[in-house]
């Protein structure tokens, strides 16, 4: 992952090895390389709001400071228009029906894209962990030896799985689901893969499509 | 001149080589337009010959590739994938951490022997497929090279979605289903299942007849109850339409399914049995258009997979039926007493008003207990497992901020599948501000003076607080 692991290298946009956007054209541009998807309403749908937090709670998980980094990287990307606060930021991400404190207000499609631009910026950044544990995790797979023996990848599944259990609502059956160490285990993995996806050259355009799938008429 | 564009990633590389636009020749482009691909080369580990192939071949990897990119970050699958099996190249998860790359041989015919010997299958680990997806969105990014291949994502319609998701993330929720499922099991079996009707097709110049099979005086033999249990011990009565009340004005147009068959009962067999029958309806259902309620059907099946007889068991299956596609798959004339003597694999048949399709073998669908006499539901277990759809009911439909300053608390019924039956306000503030709870539009006031509930019921204590938060327990307190 040479150029790619570097946000530096994608400053330039004309040769292909880069990323079709440039930092210049960041705000409010970079939504725009969104599309609106044809729904009735201009708010994120249900699988949406779960995926979005999801896939943040998955960088924090990998990322220490991840929730600082998260706000950094909106005022980076100046989407503080959009979100502007940690607060503001917070009432965004409750709008996941399965948190504990789940917002009762609508996430619109311009909230839901500002947080799929910056978690799938800081998935960029960590490109090269997220492929590590995903390595990690092949090889584990196939000398059928458990989780625990990969540090990195332990403490990832440890980390997630602390946060969703302390800040989503287990009384919901989509949460109760999800009630041994087994299921997050799983679930935190496809959350990985998911952010893996999200750092390619049009991971964010898929990533942000994929949440209406089965969604518009 | 031939151009040649590379895309080079750890672990995949692709390779096109091609022709400029010879107008724009000569131009002083440092990357002049390749416009024509000659040849199309992709470069994977563990290969020692490349992928290669023209411009077809280009075309389904790039759109095989995005396609399948899609399906694994929403979890939602195409219904269409099916029709696909002809594309050049696909793309299917092998297991949790590997995908199935095949390429058929260009030319050869979907399916058959040759097809089978010469598709190449690669097996790709998640990084490396996404490396494959990350060199096509760098040629889709590049405008020099092939601008007509460009990125084209767009969500999947709800038609065209299946509607389970990856089963990755879904086994549990997959888990949940199978329990609903057996939930509305045991809730159907507390409705009286619908009789057939006799077919009013039998009267000559009923203009009802029209698009349903022609009458047929042999048909009417073949109208006989299926024994509701799912084993096939009732015979074919001759009194049965004295006895059969015709609550449906409209004909069902339906072959029962013969009763006195043999039944298929080996599980395998009932498996592919079921997977044809699938993909047999499903792709043959276009209308699906909304519809109020689940249709629910028996439908029996000959050991060639052919469908024999089909018996609606709800009353919206009844009058919807040509919201199916069952009618056109049914044999006309009706399948005779000659069908009656080969065996018969019978399944449940659900459409559901979301318009997705659900078969499962009748036994295993009916397989549960008999509750004889409707009750309030005790059972500890269903309480605690009715409790989170309730839950999630009431909380997924409850948006409007809290404009009470006292607790609303409420005793609402519950059915067995998790719907809510009825509700009672507890409380004077309860009773004045329920407009602003999301129980009118769930469920129905609690009818005074009303013969009791046919079903099992759940009671629970529903609890509506002023800072938004909602409590729900069991209205007699846990018991575990």
């Amino acid at each position: 992952m040479n150029e790619l692991s570097e946000p530096d290298a994608m400053s330039l946009s004309v040769s292909v090895m880069q990323s079709n956007e440039a930092p210049v054209q960041l705000t409010p541009l970079v939504l725009d390389s969104l599309p609106n998807p044809p729904l009735a309403d201009d708010v994120c749908p249900r699988r949406a709001r779960i995926q979005i937090d999801l896939m943040l709670l998955a960088i924090e998980a990998l990322d220490l400071s991840g929730s600082e980094a998260i706000l950094m990287m909106v005022s980076e990307l100046e989407l503080q228009p959009v979100i502007k606060n940690r607060v503001s930021l917070w009432r965004l991400r409750s709008t996941n029906p399965l948190r504990r404190y789940s917002q009762r207000r609508p996430l619109t499609l311009t909230e839901g894209k500002a947080l799929v631009v910056v978690g799938s910026q800081l998935a960029r950044r960590l490109t090269v962990l997220i492929r590590q544990l995903l390595l990690a995790y092949q090889q584990l797979e196939e000398k059928q030896l458990s989780l625990e023996h990969h540090f990195r990848l332990y403490e990832y599944l440890e980390r997630f799985r602390a946060h969703f259990r302390s800040r989503m609502n287990p009384r919901r059956a989509a949460v109760a689901a999800y009630n041994s160490d087994e299921r997050l285990d799983e679930l935190a993995l496809d959350l990985l893969a998911k952010l893996l996806l999200c750092t390619g050259t049009y991971g964010m355009q898929r990533f942000w499509v994929s949440l209406f799938d089965g969604e518009v008429a | 001149m031939t151009i040649q564009r590379q895309y080079s990633l750890p672990n995949c590389t692709l390779v096109l080589e091609g022709l400029g636009d010879l107008a724009l020749m000569g131009q002083a482009d440092v990357r002049p337009l390749m416009s024509v691909l000659i040849n199309a080369e992709c470069h994977l580990p563990g290969q020692e010959k490349p992928l290669s192939g023209g411009r077809e071949f280009l075309e389904s990897l790039v759109k095989t590739v995005s396609q399948y990119a899609q399906e694994l970050l929403s979890g939602v699958h195409a219904t269409s994938h099916l029709k696909h099996s002809n594309a050049l190249v696909q793309l299917a998860p092998l297991d949790k951490t590997h995908h199935r790359l095949s390429v058929l041989p260009e030319g050869a015919l979907p399916g058959s022997g040759i097809a089978a010997h010469l598709t190449r299958n690669i097996d790709l680990t998640t990084v490396q497929l996404f490396d494959l997806i990350e060199a096509v969105d760098q040629f889709f990014a590049d405008t020099q090279t092939l601008p007509d291949l460009a990125l084209n994502v767009k969500p999947l319609s709800r038609r065209l979605a299946r509607g389970n998701e990856s089963a990755s993330q879904q086994v549990v929720p997959a888990a949940l289903g199978l329990s609903g499922l057996v939930l509305a099991a045991i809730a159907l079996f507390a409705i009286p299942i619908p009789k057939i009707n006799q077919p009013t097709c039998l009267k000559q110049g009923d203009p009802t007849c029209e698009k349903t099979t022609p009458a047929q005086p042999g048909a009417s033999p073949t109208v006989s109850p299926t024994p509701t249990s799912g084993s096939p011990t009732a015979s074919p009565s001759a009194s049965a339409p004295a006895d059969r009340p015709t609550t449906a004005a409209s004909p069902s147009g339906l072959t029962a399914v013969p009763a006195n068959a043999p039944e298929i009962t080996d599980a395998a067999e009932l498996t592919t049995l079921g997977k044809t029958l699938y993909s047999k309806i499903n792709d043959t259902w276009k209308t699906r258009t909304p519809i109020q309620n689940d249709l629910v059907y028996q439908v029996g099946v000959n050991p060639n997979g052919e469908i024999v007889g089909a018996k609606p068991i709800n009353d919206a299956a009844v009058s919807n039926i040509k919201q199916t596609p069952l009618l056109d798959l049914l044999p006309t004339p009706p399948g005779g007493s000659q069908a009656t003597t080969q065996p018969l694999g019978l399944f449940k048949v659900v459409f559901t008003s979301t318009g997705i399709l659900d078969v499962a073998p009748w036994r295993q669908a009916m397989a549960s207990p008999i509750s004889s006499t409707p009750q309030e539901i005790t059972d500890a277990r269903t309480i605690k497992a009715l409790q989170p759809k309730l839950y999630d009911q009431i909380d997924q439909n409850w948006k409007a901020d809290p404009g009470f300053d006292k607790e609303l608390i409420f005793r609402v019924r519950v059915k067995q599948d998790g719907s809510i039956f009825d509700y009672r306000p507890e409380s004077q503030s309860a009773t004045d501000f329920v407009k602003e709870t999301p129980l009118p539009q769930l469920g129905k006031p609690v009818a005074e003076n009303s013969p009791p509930s046919q079903e099992s019921l759940a009671l629970y204590k529903v609890v509506f607080k002023p800072n938004g938060v909602l409590e729900i327990s069991p209205w007699r307190g846990r018991k575990d």
